[in-house]
């Protein structure tokens, strides 16, 4: 009988200990242990992109720029910007971040900053290192790329500026020309640069001819 | 996969799971011997410790099960409802519900069981559990500033409370659980065998 206790005794730690190495956590629950350690960061300065950064990355393929907004759905369809892939906190809590590589550069977007910081937290939790957030988010690129009659004065300003004040016609989505002004809408204008590219990777093999 | 969709067997299906569930929990209370209060009530006298080694051992399997699950991705992390803690209320209550236990020797599922089984000291704790219920409901407003807002912790779990990863905290419980079956035993052992000797 004392045999068969210590078995199921052995057995209950060494499936356990098993379990607790298989186990990944999904990002909520790694950002429900460190959220104290990382929002400090979220909150600074350091992971903020300017709207004009964003858009020389967008440019640039060795920063290899992966865009995520975190918007509804129906102001995603509206307008966004170019090749961006949109995801909700939900799933980014959940883990569902197929796609993305660890040293892909991440911006997040959504109308002010107030959930594109959540989502950063989730990123960061998961290991995302090389995760920014849009300056402004959408409401910062339209006051930057955007015509002044884009953003209408009659709609209230929400916390952290995540209620839509923006207007177009038809949900375009990124065919807006807003969404991609082009390289040279940098020409002349002064920005921080916060995102260090990581030079153009070396071929793995050699070239041909 | 999980938790299942309940709402593909309809109410009436639902109600039916509930009730089949509800027998067999009181069956297993029953057949762990939960149905005797003097059984029950050995537990605070340290000469049967059947309780803790009961629920410690239905603890740790449903643990390992549930976490099992997870990490097979059978069960959608953070699907579960996890209860808020309300420190103090939780303190109070637990003492209060403990000097019910020693007196009445039930808890509110076994007294249950017991009454199920035609005892008749479980079918007078159950009328007692049935009073309190309604003075509680009627004096809550006195101390509803208390029961809701003293040292609320919000739905907090022991990997966030120990900022440990979920494996590591799964693993300390079935040690910690382990070394508490094995002081049991020594308990019984001790109290159980002094309770035979004569006076």
């Amino acid at each position: 009988m004392l045999t068969r206790r210590r078995l199921a005794a052995a057995s209950a730690v060494l499936l356990a200990a098993v379990l607790a190495i298989l186990h990944r956590p999904d990002p909520g629950s790694r950002l429900a242990a460190r959220r104290a350690a990382l929002e400090p960061r979220a909150a600074s300065d350091d992971i903020r992109v300017a709207p004009e950064e964003a858009l020389e990355l967008l440019y640039n393929p060795a920063a290899r720029l992966r865009l995520l907004d975190v918007r509804e759905e129906n102001e995603f369809n509206l307008f966004h910007l170019p090749g961006t892939r949109r995801v909700t906190l939900e799933a980014l809590a959940q883990g569902q971040i197929a796609g993305l590589a660890r040293d892909d550069t991440v911006i997040v977007v959504s109308n002010g900053e107030g959930r594109a910081r959540e989502a950063w937290l989730l990123l960061a939790a998961a290991g995302f290192e090389r995760s920014y957030v849009l300056r402004g988010g959408i409401h910062g690129w339209l006051a930057t790329f955007g015509r002044p009659e884009r953003i209408d004065p009659s709609r209230p300003v929400c916390p952290q500026d995540e209620c839509r004040r923006y207007r177009f016609e038809a949900a375009l989505g990124e065919r807006h020309p807003e969404a991609d002004p082009g390289p040279d809408a940098l020409i002349g204008r002064t920005f921080e640069r916060k995102v260090r590219v990581q030079g153009a990777q070396k071929r793995k093999s050699g070239s041909c001819g | 996969m999980f938790p299942l969709n309940l709402e593909v067997l309809g109410h009436a299906g639902t109600n039916a799971l509930y009730v089949l569930t509800g027998f067999f929990f009181g069956f297993m209370l029953e057949q762990a011997g939960f149905g005797n209060s003097r059984k029950l009530a050995s537990q605070f006298y340290l000469n049967d410790m059947r309780v803790l080694k009961v629920m410690f051992t239905a603890i740790v399997t449903a643990m390992l099960l549930l976490f099992g699950m997870e990490v097979l991705g059978l069960l959608r992390p953070g699907a579960l409802y996890v209860n808020p803690t309300h420190l103090w209320p939780g303190i109070v209550g637990g003492l209060i519900f403990g000097v019910g236990f020693v007196i009445g020797g039930y808890c509110p599922g076994t007294s249950l069981v017991s009454m199920a089984t035609l005892k008749l000291d479980g079918a007078f704790f159950v009328l007692g559990l049935a009073a309190g219920m309604v003075i509680f409901g009627e004096v809550l407003p006195l101390f509803q500033a208390f029961f809701d807002a003293s040292g609320d912790l919000g739905e907090v779990t022991l990997p966030q409370a120990l900022g440990l990863p979920a494996g590591v905290v799964v693993l300390l419980v079935v040690v910690m659980a382990i070394g508490m079956f094995f002081a049991a035993e020594r308990l019984e052992a001790h109290f159980g065998k002094r309770e035979k000797e004569p006076c």
